[in-house]
């Protein structure tokens, strides 16, 4: 999951580092701080179905 | 099970709009020590029903919420802890020279606390500075602040069971506190069971909190608690430093911080420790738990110094009740790249008097004069104490 640093300073965050200010990172377990916005990711699109070659 | 380090904790802090309204705490601290803690008054029923053992029962009193943290003297804590317990007046400055923070003798603001216990925190809110008592441990400034709180929120139980999918809301029990999600935010995360939520409404009702619809089996009983934040840490800075102190004595306070402004004329001294108090009263109120209100009554200061003692002055001016004003200038680190500007704590005792001024005798040591000094109120100036913060923190953050 990513996270923004919406505050106006770099913190520094255990486990995880320097997270300049504006900034996003991404961790692996939920940063619980209002200081961070979990940043939405656009959903993957679907895979298209490939056509079925035509040998005839 | 599991266990915890305390090492593993913090102090959450930020300044409410108002005495009432608690805010999640985002500015974290390392801590030194905090020892805050809730009495609900707890005591044996003792009235008087044929039982021949002490009691069958205990009941619940007025509660109090009370205690203090220690945390390093550096420019950007002693900012908050200052506001906590004076009046802060109008921030000057800018980011690149550094921001002016005035303090005089008045209301501190109340702030919201968070230190968490392992997996859950513990949220104290309506907090204000009672005393603080500023000291040097090896050199190095600490900070002990002595605090009062209007409530605390550290857990709390369902009082209706959750039944699976599609949960919006928990009501909380009342079988301790009156108003039983008073305390809570919007955006807190609480642990429900084995659920976690995160708070989207805090109801007016006192006991409904909301969430978005998430699947929860749970019994009424079954403990809430409020989820530790992971800490985020700004720029540490260091804390202040004795050798960087300066002390001047002097007949009025322009005397005495003339005579701090260089170390030709200020004063050596080997140990000194200052320690400002409000007295804060603990009112007691209809519709609450334990304290309604912290209120402002009258203030002190005192000063505690060591010195090498020099000649008899000391004790004739202790005796003869001579009055002085002192200052006591802090310097840090530059804030300014051109090194004009640098982190300053400046205190201000505008009269002052010795209580106590021993010349103290130990074998194999030198002979020391070791004073206990009051802060007065000067009548000529109508001024007690001013302390003046310069550090890099906007006015914005108090």
């Amino acid at each position: 999951m990513r996270y923004k640093n919406i505050s106006d300073q770099d913190l520094t965050v255990i486990g995880v580092g320097i997270v300049k200010a504006g900034a996003d990172v991404e961790v692996a377990e939920p940063i619980n701080n209002q200081n961070f916005a979990l940043v939405k990711q656009p959903a993957k699109p679907e895979p298209k179905k490939e056509k079925a070659e035509d040998n005839a | 099970m599991s266990n915890y380090l305390g090492d593993k904790s913090y102090l959450a802090l930020k300044p409410q709009v108002d005495a009432g309204t608690p805010i999640i705490p985002t500015i974290h601290f390392p801590l030194v020590g905090e020892n805050i803690r809730v009495s609900p008054n707890i005591a044996a029923d003792r009235r008087m029903k044929g039982l021949d053992w002490k009691s069958d029962d205990v009941t619940k009193g007025a509660r109090s919420i009370e205690g203090d943290f220690t945390v390093f003297g550096d420019p950007s804590v002693l900012g908050h802890v200052l506001n906590m317990i004076q009046a802060k007046g109008a921030s000057t400055g800018s980011a690149g020279d550094g921001y002016t923070h005035p303090f005089t003798p008045g209301e501190g603001k109340h702030y919201t606390l968070e230190v968490p216990r392992g997996i859950y925190a513990e949220r104290y809110f309506g907090v204000r500075g009672d005393s603080v008592e500023l000291s040097f441990d090896e050199g190095r400034l600490l900070a002990k602040l002595m605090i009062k709180a209007l409530g605390v929120w550290n857990g709390g139980s369902l009082a209706a069971a959750l039944t699976g999918a599609g949960m919006t809301e928990a009501v909380l029990s009342t079988a301790y506190e009156v108003n039983p999600n008073k305390g809570l935010c919007v955006g807190d995360v609480l642990v429900i069971g084995a659920t976690e939520v995160t708070l989207t409404s805090v109801d007016a009702d006192g006991i409904t909190v909301g969430f978005a619809s998430t699947e929860i089996t749970a019994s009424a009983g079954d403990a809430v608690y409020l989820k530790a934040q992971t800490p985020s840490f700004g720029t540490q800075l260091e804390p202040f430093y004795l050798p960087n102190v300066r002390v001047g004595f002097g007949a009025d306070e322009t005397a005495a911080t003339t005579a701090a402004g260089a170390e030709a004329t200020a004063t050596p001294l080997n140990e000194i420790s200052i320690e400002i108090k409000n007295n804060l009263l603990s009112a007691n109120q209809t519709g609450k738990r334990g304290t309604g209100a912290l209120l402002n009554q009258v203030m002190e200061a005192q000063i505690k110094v060591k010195r090498l003692f020099e000649n008899p002055d000391e004790w004739r001016q202790w005796i003869e009740g001579l009055g002085k004003a002192i200052t006591i200038i802090a310097s840090g680190k530059p804030i300014n790249s051109d090194f004009t500007t640098r982190e300053l704590l400046t205190l201000k005792f505008y009269m002052t008097k010795k209580i106590d001024s021993p010349n103290v005798l130990a074998v194999g040591g030198y002979v020391m004069t070791e004073q206990v000094i009051e802060s007065l109120y000067d009548t000529a100036t109508a001024k007690s104490l001013e302390i003046t913060l310069v550090n890099r923190s906007a006015g914005t953050v108090y």
